[in-house]
C-alpha cells in the first residue's frame, strides 16, 4: 500500500514538473502612428516624442501547427492581447475584422491582419526609458507572452522624448 | 466606427494612467555631466520620506576564449538625494549629473521601494581638450564624457581636420574617455570634432535618424592651435610597452616546480627561468606552445609545441637559465619543463612592442617601414590599426605572420615631423549590445576601428604606441 502511495505521489510530482506545452507563439513590434507623427509613420521605431502615437502590433501563431491565427480563429478561441508597459495601466489591443477599409475611413489594408494597440503619448507624459511586453490569453485560459530582447533588464525598449 | 471608438478608449486609458498621483519635473531636462539640476516632485503624500533614484548601468565587454561577443550590461541604481514631502505634497531635490554613461536616464521618486513619480533626463556627451595650443607633436588630451553603452550610443568618432582618427569608446570606463593624440599639421588652427555613429565611419546626419535625441548634439568640436617651435619628440618605443607581469610559478608547495621571473614581456625580453624538484642531473626539455594559422585561408589554425631549450638539473634537482622571449604571437603561451614523467608548466604572455620607424628621416614620398611585434591572434588582438597624422590609414594583422606586423608606407609630401599612432582594435565577432539590432550587419558595427581610448579595449590589455619620423626635402 505504502509503495502504491509513493508511486502515486511520484507520478503527481512528475506531472507537475513537466513543462506546459506552449499554446501560442507571439510576434510583436511597435511602429509610429499617424497621430502627431514627427517622423515616418508605420515604420518600426523605439524612440517617440510626447504627443506622438505608438502602435503596438502583434501576430499570434498556433504553436503546435505554426498557423497564423486570423480574425475568425481569434474570435473562435476568444483570444485577447494586452500591452503591458511600465508607467501605464495594461491596455487591451484589438483585432480588426478583415476586409478593405471603407473609403475615407481609417483601417487596415487587406492582408494586414493582426492585433494592434495604439497609444497616444500624452504631451506631458514622463520622458525616459520604458519596458513593455504583450500578453496573449484565450478563453481556455492559455497564456503566451512576447518579451522584447533586453526587456528583462529594462534596456532601451521604448524611449520617450520631450514633446517639441 | 467601432474601431475608432476602440482606438479612442485605448488612448484615453493610456492618458488616464499617465496622470498618476506623483509628477516629477526636472530643470533642466538635459545637460552634460556636472550639470546642476533641480528635481521637483508634486502630488505626493505629505510627510512621507522619499528618495530620488538615478538609473544608470554597469556595462562590460563580453569576451570568450579568443572570441568577441559585444557588450552586456545590467542596470544600476543610485540614490541622489532624500527628502520629506512638504504639506503641499511637494519634494524638491537638487543634484549634479553624476559621471557615467550618456543619453537617457530614468529618475524615480520612491518611497519604501514604491515608484511614486518618474521622469527622464538626457545626459548629453561633451568634449574638452587640453592644452589648446602648442607646437607640432604636443600631446592633446581629449576628454569625452557622457558616451553611451547601448548599441547606437556607444560609438563616437574623432575627426582631426576632417580626417577620421578613430573610435572613442567608454564601455568599461563608465561613459568617460580620456585619450591623447599628438598635435599635427601646419602652424595654425585645427578642428577636432566628434560625431557619433555605430558604423565603420561617422553617421553624419544623426538629426534625421530614427534614434535621434534632440538633447544629444550631432557634432561637438574644439579647436587646437599649432604654434611655431620645435616638434615635440615622442617617447622611446621601449617606454611605451606594458609593464611586465609579476613572477609566475607552477607550484608554490614542495615538489617539482617551474618559475619565471616575469609572467609577461615583449619579444626579445629576457625570461629568467628556474626549476626545482627534478631528479639530480636529469635532462630537462623546455617547450613552448603557440598557435599557427589564420582566419582567411580556410585551413584554420592549430596549437603547436616546440622545444625552446634543453638544460640539466644540478645535484639538487634545480636549474636556472635565461631565455629570450620568442618572436611569436602576442597573448598567452605555455612554457613547459619536461623530464621523464615530471612535467611542470606556466603561462607566459607576450605583449606587443614596436621599433622605431625606419628611416627616421625620409624624402617626400619616400619609403618608411613600421614594425610591430607580439601582435596576437584572438578576435580582439590579431590586428593593430595605424594612423598617420591623426588620420586612420588601415590595419595590419599578425596572425598569419606569428605576431610580426611589418608595414610599408610612403611618407607624406609635407616637410616636417609626422606622427604614426598605433592602436588596438576589435577585428571581428558578434557586435550585439543592449538596444542593438538583433542581426547587426556591415553597416551596424564598430569593428576594425582604432580604439583611441585603448584602456577600454576588450579582452587582452593592449598598449597603444606613438612614433614619429621627419620628412626633409633634400
Amino acid at each position: 500500500m505504502r509503495k502504491l502511495i509513493v508511486i502515486a505521489l511520484l507520478a503527481v510530482i512528475s506531472c507537475l514538473a513537466m513543462p506546459q506545452a506552449l499554446t501560442y507563439f507571439v510576434k510583436a513590434d511597435m511602429v509610429r502612428g499617424a497621430q502627431g507623427a514627427m517622423g515616418p509613420v508605420c515604420v518600426p521605431n523605439s524612440v517617440f516624442f510626447g504627443g506622438e502615437m505608438i502602435v503596438f502590433r502583434a501576430v499570434v501563431y498556433d504553436a503546435a501547427t505554426g498557423e497564423e491565427l486570423l480574425f475568425d480563429e481569434v474570435q473562435a478561441r476568444g483570444i485577447t492581447a494586452t500591452v503591458h508597459m511600465d508607467g501605464r495601466e495594461p491596455a487591451a489591443m484589438f483585432f480588426p475584422p478583415p476586409g478593405q477599409a471603407a473609403e475615407g475611413e481609417e483601417g487596415p489594408p487587406p492582408g494586414a491582419d493582426f492585433f494592434r494597440g495604439p497609444w497616444a503619448i500624452p504631451a506631458d507624459f514622463p520622458t525616459g526609458m520604458y519596458t513593455w511586453h504583450i500578453e496573449v490569453t484565450d478563453a481556455a485560459g492559455n497564456v503566451a507572452t512576447f518579451d522584447p530582447i533586453g526587456g528583462a533588464i529594462g534596456l532601451n525598449n521604448i524611449t520617450i522624448q520631450p514633446a517639441n | 466606427m467601432l474601431r475608432a471608438i476602440v482606438i479612442l478608449v485605448t488612448s484615453l486609458v493610456g492618458l488616464a494612467a499617465a496622470q498618476g498621483a506623483g509628477r516629477l519635473a526636472l530643470d533642466p531636462m538635459d545637460g552634460t555631466v556636472g550639470t546642476a539640476v533641480v528635481a521637483t516632485a508634486t502630488g505626493l503624500e505629505p510627510g512621507k520620506d522619499v528618495e530620488l533614484v538615478w538609473m544608470d548601468a554597469d556595462a562590460q565587454w563580453n569576451v570568450g576564449d579568443g572570441t568577441f561577443h559585444g557588450v552586456t550590461a545590467v542596470e544600476t541604481r543610485t540614490v541622489l538625494g532624500t527628502a520629506t514631502v512638504a504639506a503641499d505634497g511637494q519634494a524638491v531635490f537638487e543634484f549634479t549629473v553624476p559621471e557615467g554613461f550618456g543619453y537617457v536616464h530614468n529618475l524615480f521618486v520612491e518611497a519604501e521601494g514604491e515608484q511614486l513619480a518618474r521622469q527622464g533626463f538626457t545626459v548629453a556627451p561633451s568634449l574638452t581638450i587640453t592644452p589648446t595650443s602648442g607646437p607640432v607633436g604636443t600631446p592633446i588630451t581629449v576628454t569625452m564624457t557622457g558616451v553611451g553603452y547601448r548599441f547606437w550610443e556607444s560609438v563616437w568618432h574623432l575627426a582631426y581636420d576632417g580626417a577620421h582618427t578613430g573610435w572613442i569608446s567608454a564601455i568599461t570606463t563608465s561613459g568617460t574617455a580620456v585619450i591623447t593624440i599628438p598635435a599635427t599639421g601646419e602652424v595654425g588652427l585645427h578642428t577636432l570634432q566628434v560625431i557619433s555613429g555605430t558604423h565603420p565611419v561617422p553617421y553624419l546626419n544623426q538629426q534625421q535618424s530614427p534614434n535621434y535625441k534632440a538633447a544629444v548634439p550631432t557634432v561637438i568640436s574644439a579647436m587646437f592651435e599649432v604654434t611655431e617651435g620645435p616638434a615635440v619628440a615622442v617617447a622611446s618605443p621601449e617606454s611605451q610597452v606594458l609593464a611586465r607581469a609579476r613572477s609566475v610559478s607552477s607550484n608554490f608547495m614542495s615538489g617539482p616546480s617551474l618559475t619565471l621571473a616575469h609572467g609577461s614581456g615583449i619579444v626579445g625580453s629576457p625570461i629568467a627561468v628556474s626549476g626545482r624538484g627534478f631528479a639530480p642531473g636529469a635532462a630537462i626539455e623546455l617547450t613552448w606552445s603557440s598557435v599557427t594559422g589564420n582566419r582567411i585561408s580556410g585551413a584554420g589554425w592549430q596549437e603547436v609545441e616546440r622545444t625552446l631549450a634543453q638544460t640539466t638539473a644540478d645535484s639538487e634537482g634545480a636549474f636556472a637559465l635565461t631565455l629570450d622571449t620568442p618572436d611569436d604571437l602576442g597573448g598567452a603561451h605555455t612554457l613547459k619543463a619536461v623530464s621523464g614523467d615530471v612535467s611542470e608548466d606556466v603561462q607566459y604572455v607576450i605583449t606587443p612592442s614596436v621599433a622605431m620607424i625606419e628611416p627616421q628621416v625620409v624624402e617626400p614620398g619616400g619609403d618608411i617601414t613600421i614594425v610591430i611585434k607580439g601582435v596576437g591572434w584572438t578576435e580582439t588582438a590579431n590586428i593593430y590599426t595605424v594612423l598617420m597624422d591623426n588620420g586612420y590609414l588601415g590595419y595590419g594583422c599578425g596572425f598569419n605572420s606569428q605576431g610580426d606586423v611589418t608595414i610599408f608606407l610612403k611618407a607624406p609630401g609635407r616637410v616636417g615631423t609626422h606622427y604614426i599612432g598605433i592602436y588596438p582594435s576589435i577585428y571581428q565577432g558578434e557586435v550585439t549590445s543592449p538596444g542593438g539590432p538583433t542581426t547587426p550587419d556591415a553597416n551596424a558595427t564598430y569593428l576594425q576601428l582604432p580604439m583611441l581610448n585603448f584602456i577600454d579595449h576588450p579582452g587582452e590589455e593592449l598598449p597603444a604606441f606613438l612614433l614619429s619620423f621627419e620628412v626633409r626635402a633634400d
